[in-house]
């Protein structure tokens, strides 16, 4: 097939483009000769306006069938062209790409008013009957006239070009909307966002909710003692997340794009939190002796004392050489911890299955799925909480082994730290200075292993506690984000989110036409886009990096997950 | 034998006839930044020579300074020794606890007293019964806890260790301290010597016995060599060499009593080694040296006459 190559200049207009929302969008054409081998490229501001047949051809309209989607609301695009214009000279076109919104297509009709595209040329010299057909129903479509549109508007227009539509779309996206009153739903929801945000925002004493992190704290630090209660816990967390959500449904100005995802979201939260909620309120029994059973035995005091009491044995795990004085001190301190902790949980033991029926009810008032996750991340927290302080404990003993065995090992040598200097240098003692150094460096490494095999295991448990409760996050946040609407819309609609456009040649009985074909993102890339978030969820959730992490247990340094917090929502028009 | 001095910079020894002796200096640099420290006057360096080398290296000389390296093994020894006495129960941890109580007295009051024959600072004599305090309080305190360091550990590991902190107690021993300062110029060497008994320590079975026990090591390894050091007197020949005899013949005594009769003769096998076989060894080398690169150099310098 070859196009016939002039150097006339025209203006290609295309019509009928399926189900492209966007008000307008910016189209690069490439060009490429291939008998000159020349290529060029040139951009094109593409231009939507509503499609508004008149009365009379509205049956017409509904002939057209398959041509290319859908009727009254379909849009045609037309292209403007772009200073400077761009010409190729001889030889066939080989191929065309163009890179856009779209899809595009000529219609016969349209190709027939082509006389010529930059570059490129198309039959009939001449108007044939088709031609004469389409352009009746461009005039009816309002294309041929120009009253609607203002010449400062399309300057091209002079030349007695397209004619641009004159009327939006009622489906155009509410951005473009003028500000409308609110709603009196809308008002009830904002109210309802507003209480929920200042309940989760209230601000409560550090040492209440992270007594570790507030004895952690330097004197740098300590302007800061509050924390919000959304900061503290995930389910507070997630209800600030909800008021959130509350508000951008009523806000008059969201996007629809935005506005439908976070509807989907809720809507899919709450639906998944039904059913959860009805196995919780009717099994609440069953659901608890389980859990107790699986997670809470590993917990439990007789297992963990069996933990403790492995490292007391005269067996020497792992080879460690321990103390036997030192030993006993360590072990019978956590032993205490552990059956401290054990008999105030205890307690609360006979309320488990009342608490998950009211967590079951919560989640089927709105709290969704979400809300389970949360409570459950919640709950990982408050059960480790002896693992969580004992595992300081030893990471600070840890710290402090490796620090003293540093400075007695620079007693031993007769060196010493200048802190200003920032170097070791020669240190003066005494005899008294070196009796005392070398009896604290003996202590020290000698007793390194006792210490080293408590802190080992704490550090497994505490890792453990970090997984779970990572995975958990986790799982809220991809639920939050889960693309509910982008998928619905594109199940009903596979056009819905276009991502480039082919513009090929095709042959047709008058001559070479030029044929664009869309490119659509699909439900697998959609998911697949989705999926490829744990990761950077991952990366958010752990505060260290690989090498950061061995560096951490290594050093006794504490390791912790980022604190709970949600998407929150941008200006973009999806999330994804 | 011929002679030659060199000028400035190292003369090439190798060109020369083997039996020449060559007496190596460098000037001293014009500014201050090129003096070294080893910088030698040309014009004195052979009067140097002839004046200091020779009284310190007479062979008489040399084995009186082999001296102070037995001293040292054989309190390394009598420290070992004191400790099978513990572990044998031969000796009660009171009673060496009054011993040692009584040496400490003793050491103090001599040490105020050539102290005083010098200069007197009250402030000084108290500081050093607090730091004499300090340390029995500290032994007090910490030996429970010392004697319980290396029960997980085995006898072989334990006295191995013990082994390598004597070796480098004595290698970096310094065995010409500076007598003017009342403190180790070598900490290196000292602390590997505490080292060695507090492992020691480790092994005995009740806390007294190990506080008894590391007191004489304090006095063995600290106390004694800072006195012998401090006091002009114990460097004199026939003084050193009573003393060395003396802690020779407790030595074997002791050696012989917790009945190590091996240990006893590698002690004094070594002891002949260090003291009669090495420096006459290195006298004779002082006699063949051919280049002698300074005044501190160790060599047998003949008379010779001033340019």
């Amino acid at each position: 097939m070859s196009g016939h190559i002039t150097k006339r200049k025209t203006t290609l207009a295309l019509v009928r483009a399926e189900d492209a929302r966007l008000p307008s969008a910016r189209v690069r054409v490439v060009l490429l000769a291939r008998e000159s081998k020349t290529c060029r490229e040139v951009e094109l501001e593409v231009r939507r306006r509503q499609l508004r047949p008149r009365r009379a051809t509205r049956s017409r309209r509904g002939e057209e069938g398959n041509e290319g989607g859908e009727g009254a609301g379909s849009g045609f695009y037309v292209i403007k062209d772009q200073e400077p214009r761009v010409v190729l000279e001889g030889g066939d076109v080989e191929l065309v790409l163009v890179q856009g919104p779209g899809p595009w297509r000529l219609t016969p009709g349209a190709r027939a008013h082509i006389l010529g595209v930059d570059g490129l040329c198309y039959c009939p010299k001449r108007e044939s009957q088709a031609a004469k057909e389409a352009r009746a129903e461009l005039a009816a479509y309002g294309l041929a006239t120009s009253s609607d549109v203002s010449s400062q508007d399309d300057p091209l227009l002079e030349k007695g070009l397209v004619a641009l539509f004159g009327r939006q779309d009622k489906d155009a996206p509410a951005c473009n909307a003028q500000s409308k009153d609110p709603s009196r739903l809308s008002k009830v929801l904002d109210t309802i966002g507003r209480t929920l945000i200042s309940c989760a925002s209230v601000q409560i004493p550090m040492v209440l909710c992270k007594p570790f992190a507030f004895l952690r704290m330097t004197k740098v630090d300590a302007k800061a003692p509050r924390l919000r209660c959304c900061d503290a816990s995930a389910v507070v967390s997630l209800i600030e997340h909800r008021g959130q959500q509350m508000r951008l449904l009523a806000a008059p100005g969201a996007s629809m794009a935005r506005y439908g995802q976070t509807a989907a979201c809720l809507v899919f939260d709450m639906l998944l939190g039904v059913i959860v909620g009805v196995c919780l309120t009717l099994r609440e029994r069953e659901i608890g002796d389980f859990l107790f059973d699986s997670v809470g035995y590993q917990f439990q005091s007789g297992v963990m004392r069996k933990r403790v009491l492995w490292v007391l044995s005269q067996h020497a795990p792992l080879g460690f050489k321990l103390n036997e004085g030192l030993d006993e001190v360590l072990g019978n301190t956590v032993l205490f911890a552990i059956e401290s902790w054990h008999v105030f949980t205890a307690q609360l033991a006979p309320f488990g299955p009342q608490l998950l029926f009211t967590i079951g009810v919560l989640s089927l008032l709105g709290g969704g799925l979400s809300m389970v996750l949360a409570f459950a991340c919640d709950a990982a927290s408050f059960v480790t909480l002896h693992i969580q302080f004992l595992y300081n404990f030893f990471a600070r003993l840890h710290r402090f082994q490796l620090a003293g065995m540093s400075t007695f090992w620079k007693v031993m040598r007769g060196k010493k730290r200048n802190v200003l200097r920032g170097r070791v240098d020669t240190g003066d003692y005494a005899t008294g200075d070196l009796l005392f150094g070398s009896m604290a460096f003996l202590v020290f490494g000698f007793l390194f292993q006792t210490t080293l095999a408590y802190y080992v295991m704490f550090v497994g448990l505490w890792l453990l506690t970090v997984v779970v409760h990572g995975l958990l996050l986790i799982a809220i946040k991809m639920l939050q984000c889960a693309p509910i609407y982008a998928v619905g819309q594109t199940v009903v609609r596979p056009t819905r989110y276009p991502r480039g456009v082919v513009l090929d040649l095709c042959q047709e009985p008058w001559g070479a036409a030029l044929e664009l074909r869309g490119l659509y993102i699909g439900v697998g890339e959609i998911l697949g886009a989705w999926m490829s978030l744990i990761g950077p969820f991952g990366e958010w959730a752990r505060r260290h990096d690989t090498s950061g992490f061995a560096a951490a247990i290594r050093g006794g340094h504490q390791i912790s997950l980022a604190q709970a917090d949600f998407p929150r929502y941008q200006d973009d028009a999806t999330t994804l | 034998m011929s002679r030659s001095h060199g000028t400035e910079g190292e003369q090439a020894a190798s060109n020369g006839d083997p039996e020449e002796v060559q007496y190596l200096f460098r000037e001293p640099g014009r500014r201050d930044d090129e003096r070294e420290d080893n910088a030698v006057d040309p014009r004195v360096f052979l009067k140097r020579m002839r004046i200091e080398n020779p009284p310190a290296r007479a062979l008489a000389t040399l084995f009186v300074d082999t001296l102070v390296v037995h001293r040292q093994i054989a309190l390394v020894l009598l420290d070992f020794l004191v400790f099978l006495l513990h572990k044998d129960e031969r000796v009660t941890a009171k009673g060496m606890f009054g011993i040692e109580l009584h040496f400490f007295a003793m050491f103090y009051v001599l040490l105020i007293c050539v102290v005083a024959l010098v200069a007197r600072s009250r402030s000084k004599d108290a500081r050093r019964v607090e730091q004499g305090a300090l340390c029995m309080l500290l032994l007090a305190t910490f030996s429970p806890l010392l004697r319980t360091l290396t029960e997980a550990y085995s006898s072989d590991t334990v006295y191995t260790l013990v082994s390598l902190c004597g070796v480098v107690h004595l290698y970096l021993y310094d065995y010409q301290p500076d007598v003017d300062a009342l403190r180790f110029n070598s900490a290196v060497s000292l602390n590997a010597g505490f080292l060695m008994s507090l492992l020691l320590a480790s092994r005995l079975e009740t806390s007294e016995a190990v506080a008894s026990f590391l007191l004489c090591s304090i006095l063995l390894l600290a106390l004694v060599p800072m006195g012998t050091a401090r006091a002009s007197f114990a460097r004199h020949g026939v003084i050193a060499v009573l003393m060395n005899v003396s802690l020779f013949l407790a030595v074997q005594y002791g050696l012989h009593l917790v009945e190590r009769s091996g240990l006893a003769v590698a002690y004094s096998v070594v002891t002949f080694m260090v003291c009669v076989v090495c420096p006459f060894l290195l006298w004779i080398l002082q006699t063949r040296k051919h280049v002698v690169r300074g005044p501190w150099d160790v060599a047998k310098v003949d008379q010779v006459e001033l340019d």
